[in-house]
Protein backbone atom coordinates (compact mmCIF):
# COMPACT_ATOMS: atom_id res chain seq x y z
CA UNK A 1 0.00 0.00 0.00
CA UNK A 2 1.66 3.23 -1.19
CA UNK A 3 1.84 5.89 1.22
CA UNK A 4 -1.08 4.23 3.76
CA UNK A 5 1.47 5.43 6.62
CA UNK A 6 1.64 1.31 8.12
CA UNK A 7 3.47 3.14 11.54
CA UNK A 8 1.18 2.96 14.58
CA UNK A 9 0.81 6.01 15.90
CA UNK A 10 0.20 6.54 19.49
CA UNK A 11 -3.11 7.42 20.93
CA UNK A 12 -3.46 10.56 22.26
CA UNK A 13 -5.19 10.31 25.88
CA UNK A 14 -5.23 13.70 27.17
CA UNK A 15 -8.42 14.53 26.30
CA UNK A 16 -9.65 11.66 27.61
CA UNK A 17 -7.71 12.12 31.07
CA UNK A 18 -9.38 15.87 31.04
CA UNK A 19 -12.43 14.47 31.40
CA UNK A 20 -11.85 11.64 33.65
CA UNK A 21 -10.68 14.26 35.98
CA UNK A 22 -13.33 16.63 35.62
CA UNK A 23 -16.03 13.66 36.28
CA UNK A 24 -13.93 12.57 39.48
CA UNK A 25 -14.10 15.86 40.89
CA UNK A 26 -17.99 16.23 40.16
CA UNK A 27 -18.41 12.68 41.81
CA UNK A 28 -16.68 13.52 44.76
CA UNK A 29 -18.42 17.10 45.40
CA UNK A 30 -21.66 15.31 44.58
CA UNK A 31 -21.27 12.76 47.24
CA UNK A 32 -19.32 15.34 49.52
CA UNK A 33 -22.77 16.93 49.59
CA UNK A 34 -24.92 14.01 49.91
CA UNK A 35 -23.00 12.74 53.08
CA UNK A 36 -24.56 15.65 55.26
CA UNK A 37 -27.94 13.42 55.20
CA UNK A 38 -28.55 12.40 58.72
CA UNK A 39 -31.33 10.38 60.22
CA UNK A 40 -33.67 10.15 63.57
CA UNK A 41 -35.06 6.74 64.36
CA UNK A 42 -38.90 6.97 65.98
CA UNK A 43 -40.49 3.54 67.57
CA UNK A 44 -43.64 3.03 65.97
CA UNK A 45 -46.87 4.46 67.44
CA UNK A 46 -47.97 2.47 70.49
CA UNK A 47 -51.53 1.29 69.67
CA UNK A 48 -53.53 1.64 73.02
CA UNK A 49 -51.32 4.03 74.83
CA UNK A 50 -48.02 2.93 76.53
CA UNK A 51 -44.58 4.87 75.87
CA UNK A 52 -43.30 1.89 73.55
CA UNK A 53 -42.15 -1.22 72.77
CA UNK A 54 -40.95 -3.08 76.33
CA UNK A 55 -41.20 -0.28 78.60
CA UNK A 56 -44.86 -0.85 80.13
CA UNK A 57 -43.48 -1.10 83.65
CA UNK A 58 -42.29 2.27 83.86
CA UNK A 59 -43.12 5.50 84.41
CA UNK A 60 -43.18 7.45 80.97
CA UNK A 61 -43.38 11.10 79.94
CA UNK A 62 -45.50 12.84 77.00
CA UNK A 63 -44.77 15.84 75.43
CA UNK A 64 -47.50 17.74 73.95
CA UNK A 65 -46.77 20.33 71.56
CA UNK A 66 -50.18 22.92 71.83
CA UNK A 67 -50.55 26.20 70.11
CA UNK A 68 -49.27 27.75 73.40
CA UNK A 69 -46.55 25.54 74.12
CA UNK A 70 -45.15 22.48 75.49
CA UNK A 71 -47.44 20.38 77.58
CA UNK A 72 -45.50 17.86 79.63
CA UNK A 73 -47.63 14.74 81.49
CA UNK A 74 -45.89 12.32 83.78
CA UNK A 75 -47.13 8.65 83.67
CA UNK A 76 -50.05 9.79 80.98
CA UNK A 77 -52.54 10.74 83.63
CA UNK A 78 -53.83 14.45 83.80
CA UNK A 79 -52.56 14.29 87.38
CA UNK A 80 -49.17 14.28 86.62
CA UNK A 81 -49.22 17.14 84.12
CA UNK A 82 -46.26 19.47 84.53
CA UNK A 83 -46.81 23.51 84.54
CA UNK A 84 -46.96 24.17 80.92
CA UNK A 85 -43.80 25.91 78.79
CA UNK A 86 -45.06 28.83 77.01
CA UNK A 87 -43.83 29.88 73.51
CA UNK A 88 -40.93 32.19 73.11
CA UNK A 89 -41.26 34.99 70.08
CA UNK A 90 -44.40 32.11 68.89
CA UNK A 91 -41.43 29.68 68.62
CA UNK A 92 -41.47 26.68 70.75
CA UNK A 93 -38.60 26.61 74.02
CA UNK A 94 -36.69 23.81 72.99
CA UNK A 95 -33.98 25.15 75.69
CA UNK A 96 -36.55 25.63 78.58
CA UNK A 97 -37.72 21.29 77.61
CA UNK A 98 -34.91 20.33 77.91
CA UNK A 99 -33.84 21.71 81.13
CA UNK A 100 -37.64 20.80 82.40
CA UNK A 101 -37.14 16.73 81.28
CA UNK A 102 -33.77 16.50 82.68
CA UNK A 103 -35.34 17.92 85.87
CA UNK A 104 -37.58 14.94 85.57
CA UNK A 105 -35.45 12.40 84.81
CA UNK A 106 -33.43 12.96 87.81
CA UNK A 107 -36.51 13.31 90.22
CA UNK A 108 -38.32 10.28 88.56
CA UNK A 109 -35.89 7.03 89.26
CA UNK A 110 -38.43 4.64 87.55
CA UNK A 111 -38.88 6.62 84.52
CA UNK A 112 -38.41 4.82 80.81
CA UNK A 113 -36.02 6.01 78.21
CA UNK A 114 -38.64 6.03 76.07
CA UNK A 115 -40.94 9.13 75.69
CA UNK A 116 -44.17 10.01 73.50
CA UNK A 117 -44.33 13.47 71.35
CA UNK A 118 -47.93 14.34 70.14
CA UNK A 119 -49.19 17.16 68.07
CA UNK A 120 -51.60 18.83 66.52
CA UNK A 121 -52.51 19.24 62.56
CA UNK A 122 -51.09 22.87 63.30
CA UNK A 123 -47.83 22.17 64.00
CA UNK A 124 -45.13 21.54 61.24
CA UNK A 125 -42.90 18.76 60.62
CA UNK A 126 -39.68 21.25 61.18
CA UNK A 127 -41.41 21.98 64.70
CA UNK A 128 -41.38 18.39 65.74
CA UNK A 129 -37.94 17.41 64.43
CA UNK A 130 -36.68 20.29 66.72
CA UNK A 131 -38.77 18.80 69.88
CA UNK A 132 -37.48 15.22 68.84
CA UNK A 133 -34.05 16.97 69.33
CA UNK A 134 -34.80 18.79 72.51
CA UNK A 135 -36.09 15.49 73.94
CA UNK A 136 -33.22 12.86 72.58
CA UNK A 137 -30.08 15.05 73.12
CA UNK A 138 -28.85 17.61 75.98
CA UNK A 139 -27.49 19.99 73.75
CA UNK A 140 -25.36 18.12 71.87
CA UNK A 141 -25.71 15.01 69.85
CA UNK A 142 -22.87 13.28 72.18
CA UNK A 143 -25.46 14.07 75.32
CA UNK A 144 -28.02 11.77 75.03
CA UNK A 145 -31.43 12.15 77.29
CA UNK A 146 -34.25 9.95 76.23
CA UNK A 147 -32.78 7.39 74.43
CA UNK A 148 -36.55 6.19 72.41
CA UNK A 149 -38.93 8.75 70.96
CA UNK A 150 -42.78 7.38 69.64
CA UNK A 151 -44.67 9.62 67.86
CA UNK A 152 -48.75 9.58 69.21
CA UNK A 153 -51.93 10.22 67.78
CA UNK A 154 -52.77 14.42 66.55
CA UNK A 155 -54.08 16.06 69.32
CA UNK A 156 -57.22 17.63 69.53
CA UNK A 157 -57.00 21.01 69.83
CA UNK B 1 19.53 1.80 31.41
CA UNK B 2 19.42 5.38 32.04
CA UNK B 3 20.85 8.01 30.09
CA UNK B 4 23.58 8.74 32.33
CA UNK B 5 24.97 4.73 31.96
CA UNK B 6 24.80 5.18 28.30
CA UNK B 7 26.79 8.04 28.13
CA UNK B 8 29.52 6.49 30.54
CA UNK B 9 29.04 3.26 28.86
CA UNK B 10 29.68 5.06 25.13
CA UNK B 11 32.94 6.81 26.30
CA UNK B 12 34.48 3.58 27.31
CA UNK B 13 33.62 1.44 24.22
CA UNK B 14 34.60 4.13 22.03
CA UNK B 15 37.89 5.78 23.47
CA UNK B 16 38.20 8.28 21.30
CA UNK B 17 40.70 11.09 22.02
CA UNK B 18 39.10 13.82 24.58
CA UNK B 19 39.42 16.62 22.32
CA UNK B 20 36.76 19.87 22.97
CA UNK B 21 34.45 18.59 19.87
CA UNK B 22 33.88 15.05 20.87
CA UNK B 23 33.09 16.87 24.72
CA UNK B 24 30.44 18.77 23.12
CA UNK B 25 29.19 15.95 20.79
CA UNK B 26 28.78 13.82 24.17
CA UNK B 27 27.05 16.82 26.07
CA UNK B 28 24.51 17.16 22.78
CA UNK B 29 24.21 13.83 22.85
CA UNK B 30 23.28 13.25 26.28
CA UNK B 31 20.76 16.47 26.36
CA UNK B 32 18.96 14.57 23.37
CA UNK B 33 18.47 11.54 25.48
CA UNK B 34 17.53 12.73 28.61
CA UNK B 35 14.65 14.54 26.55
CA UNK B 36 13.26 11.69 25.00
CA UNK B 37 13.20 10.32 28.13
CA UNK B 38 10.60 13.14 29.36
CA UNK B 39 8.81 13.05 25.30
CA UNK B 40 7.37 9.24 26.08
CA UNK B 41 5.60 9.72 28.90
CA UNK B 42 3.25 7.21 29.25
CA UNK B 43 -0.59 7.83 30.53
CA UNK B 44 -1.84 4.05 29.65
CA UNK B 45 -1.61 3.68 33.95
CA UNK B 46 -2.61 7.15 34.66
CA UNK B 47 -6.21 6.40 32.79
CA UNK B 48 -6.27 3.32 34.67
CA UNK B 49 -5.96 4.37 37.72
CA UNK B 50 -8.95 7.04 36.79
CA UNK B 51 -11.04 4.48 35.30
CA UNK B 52 -11.09 2.61 38.14
CA UNK B 53 -11.84 5.56 40.43
CA UNK B 54 -14.73 6.49 38.68
CA UNK B 55 -16.33 2.95 38.74
CA UNK B 56 -16.10 3.05 42.37
CA UNK B 57 -17.86 6.45 43.19
CA UNK B 58 -20.25 6.02 40.60
CA UNK B 59 -20.87 2.27 42.04
CA UNK B 60 -20.92 4.18 45.89
CA UNK B 61 -22.99 7.14 44.21
CA UNK B 62 -25.40 4.79 42.82
CA UNK B 63 -26.01 2.08 46.31
CA UNK B 64 -26.24 5.14 48.54
CA UNK B 65 -29.41 5.04 50.60
CA UNK B 66 -28.78 8.67 50.55
CA UNK B 67 -29.26 8.82 47.18
CA UNK B 68 -32.31 11.29 47.52
CA UNK B 69 -33.69 13.79 44.39
CA UNK B 70 -34.67 16.64 46.27
CA UNK B 71 -37.17 19.17 44.96
CA UNK B 72 -38.32 22.58 46.10
CA UNK B 73 -41.39 20.97 47.83
CA UNK B 74 -39.09 18.20 49.54
CA UNK B 75 -36.49 19.82 51.94
CA UNK B 76 -35.71 17.74 54.91
CA UNK B 77 -35.60 19.31 58.14
CA UNK B 78 -32.39 20.38 59.89
CA UNK B 79 -31.67 17.95 63.15
CA UNK B 80 -28.50 17.62 65.10
CA UNK B 81 -28.35 13.84 65.18
CA UNK B 82 -25.60 11.97 63.98
CA UNK B 83 -26.98 8.71 62.87
CA UNK B 84 -25.91 7.68 59.66
CA UNK B 85 -28.43 6.66 57.33
CA UNK B 86 -29.32 2.83 56.02
CA UNK B 87 -31.40 1.50 53.59
CA UNK B 88 -34.97 0.55 53.58
CA UNK B 89 -38.36 0.88 51.94
CA UNK B 90 -38.45 4.97 51.20
CA UNK B 91 -41.86 7.10 51.48
CA UNK B 92 -41.38 10.67 50.32
CA UNK B 93 -43.81 12.95 51.25
CA UNK B 94 -43.25 16.25 49.51
CA UNK B 95 -45.89 18.83 49.46
CA UNK B 96 -47.49 18.15 46.36
CA UNK B 97 -47.28 14.32 46.15
CA UNK B 98 -46.26 10.80 48.71
CA UNK B 99 -44.43 8.49 46.72
CA UNK B 100 -43.20 5.23 47.69
CA UNK B 101 -40.03 3.95 46.31
CA UNK B 102 -40.19 6.81 43.42
CA UNK B 103 -43.67 5.70 42.79
CA UNK B 104 -46.38 8.05 43.09
CA UNK B 105 -48.90 6.67 45.14
CA UNK B 106 -51.55 9.90 46.62
CA UNK B 107 -51.49 13.50 45.19
CA UNK B 108 -51.36 16.01 47.70
CA UNK B 109 -52.35 20.23 47.54
CA UNK B 110 -50.31 21.79 50.20
CA UNK B 111 -49.28 18.79 52.09
CA UNK B 112 -52.68 17.59 52.67
CA UNK B 113 -54.95 15.13 50.81
CA UNK B 114 -57.06 16.98 47.67
CA UNK B 115 -60.28 14.59 47.78
CA UNK B 116 -60.09 13.75 51.84
CA UNK B 117 -59.22 15.70 55.04
CA UNK B 118 -56.09 14.24 56.56
CA UNK B 119 -57.97 13.02 59.91
CA UNK B 120 -59.79 10.77 57.90
CA UNK B 121 -58.11 7.03 57.94
CA UNK B 122 -59.34 6.52 54.36
CA UNK B 123 -57.21 9.12 53.12
CA UNK B 124 -54.02 7.02 53.28
CA UNK B 125 -55.10 3.87 52.05
CA UNK B 126 -53.38 4.25 48.92
CA UNK B 127 -49.77 4.68 50.65
CA UNK B 128 -50.82 1.51 53.06
CA UNK B 129 -51.80 -0.43 49.66
CA UNK B 130 -48.30 0.68 48.12
CA UNK B 131 -46.38 0.09 51.18
CA UNK B 132 -48.00 -3.26 51.43
CA UNK B 133 -47.57 -4.21 47.77
CA UNK B 134 -43.39 -3.09 48.45
CA UNK B 135 -43.32 -5.66 51.82
CA UNK B 136 -44.68 -8.35 49.99
CA UNK B 137 -42.07 -8.33 47.06
CA UNK B 138 -39.64 -7.96 49.25
CA UNK B 139 -40.47 -10.91 51.66
CA UNK B 140 -41.19 -12.62 47.78
CA UNK B 141 -37.51 -11.43 47.55
CA UNK B 142 -36.26 -13.49 50.39
CA UNK B 143 -38.13 -16.52 49.95
CA UNK B 144 -35.85 -16.79 46.81
CA UNK B 145 -32.79 -16.09 48.97
CA UNK B 146 -32.72 -12.51 49.55
CA UNK B 147 -32.35 -10.41 52.46
CA UNK B 148 -35.16 -10.86 54.76
CA UNK B 149 -37.93 -7.86 55.26
CA UNK B 150 -36.50 -5.86 58.28
CA UNK B 151 -39.38 -3.79 58.97
CA UNK B 152 -37.43 -0.38 57.98
CA UNK B 153 -38.47 2.52 57.05
CA UNK B 154 -37.08 6.04 55.75
CA UNK B 155 -39.35 8.90 55.88
CA UNK B 156 -38.10 11.66 53.41
CA UNK B 157 -40.59 14.78 54.36
CA UNK B 158 -40.99 18.73 53.68
CA UNK B 159 -40.07 20.52 57.02
CA UNK B 160 -43.42 22.32 56.02
CA UNK B 161 -45.35 18.88 56.52
CA UNK B 162 -48.59 18.96 58.96
CA UNK B 163 -47.58 16.84 61.59
CA UNK B 164 -51.29 14.70 61.18
CA UNK B 165 -50.10 13.92 57.56
CA UNK B 166 -47.09 12.58 58.91
CA UNK B 167 -48.39 10.80 61.35
CA UNK B 168 -51.21 9.02 58.62
CA UNK B 169 -48.44 7.81 57.13
CA UNK B 170 -46.49 6.56 60.26
CA UNK B 171 -50.05 4.91 61.06
CA UNK B 172 -50.77 3.30 57.72
CA UNK B 173 -46.79 1.85 57.86
CA UNK B 174 -47.20 0.26 61.22
CA UNK B 175 -50.31 -1.35 59.95
CA UNK B 176 -48.41 -2.74 56.89
CA UNK B 177 -45.44 -4.49 59.74
CA UNK B 178 -43.11 -1.53 59.28
CA UNK B 179 -41.45 -1.64 63.02
CA UNK B 180 -38.45 0.80 62.43
CA UNK B 181 -38.78 3.90 61.24
CA UNK B 182 -36.41 6.64 60.64
CA UNK B 183 -36.78 10.21 59.65
CA UNK B 184 -34.15 11.47 57.26
CA UNK B 185 -32.96 15.23 58.35
CA UNK B 186 -30.38 17.61 57.21
CA UNK B 187 -27.67 17.97 59.39
CA UNK B 188 -27.74 21.15 61.22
Amino acid sequence: MAGGGGGQEELNLVPYLDIMVNLIMFMIVVTAYIVELKEAPVLPPAYGGGGGAGDQQKAYLTVAMADQGYVIIAGGSAEGTEAPIPKKANQYDTRALTGKLKELKAALPNLSESIVITAGSTQSYSEVMATMDAVRFDGVATKPLFTGVTLASVVQQ
Amino acid sequence: MTPSATYSSEIVEGAPPETSDDELLLRRRKRSKLGSAIEGLNLTAMMDVMTILLVYLIKQYASAPENIQFAEDLKPPASITTDTLVPGVRVMLSRSAILVDDKLVLKLQDGRPLDATSGDVNAWTPVGAALGTRRETIQRIADGGGAPFDGSLMVVADEDTPYDVLYGVLYVAGKEQFTSFRLITRRK
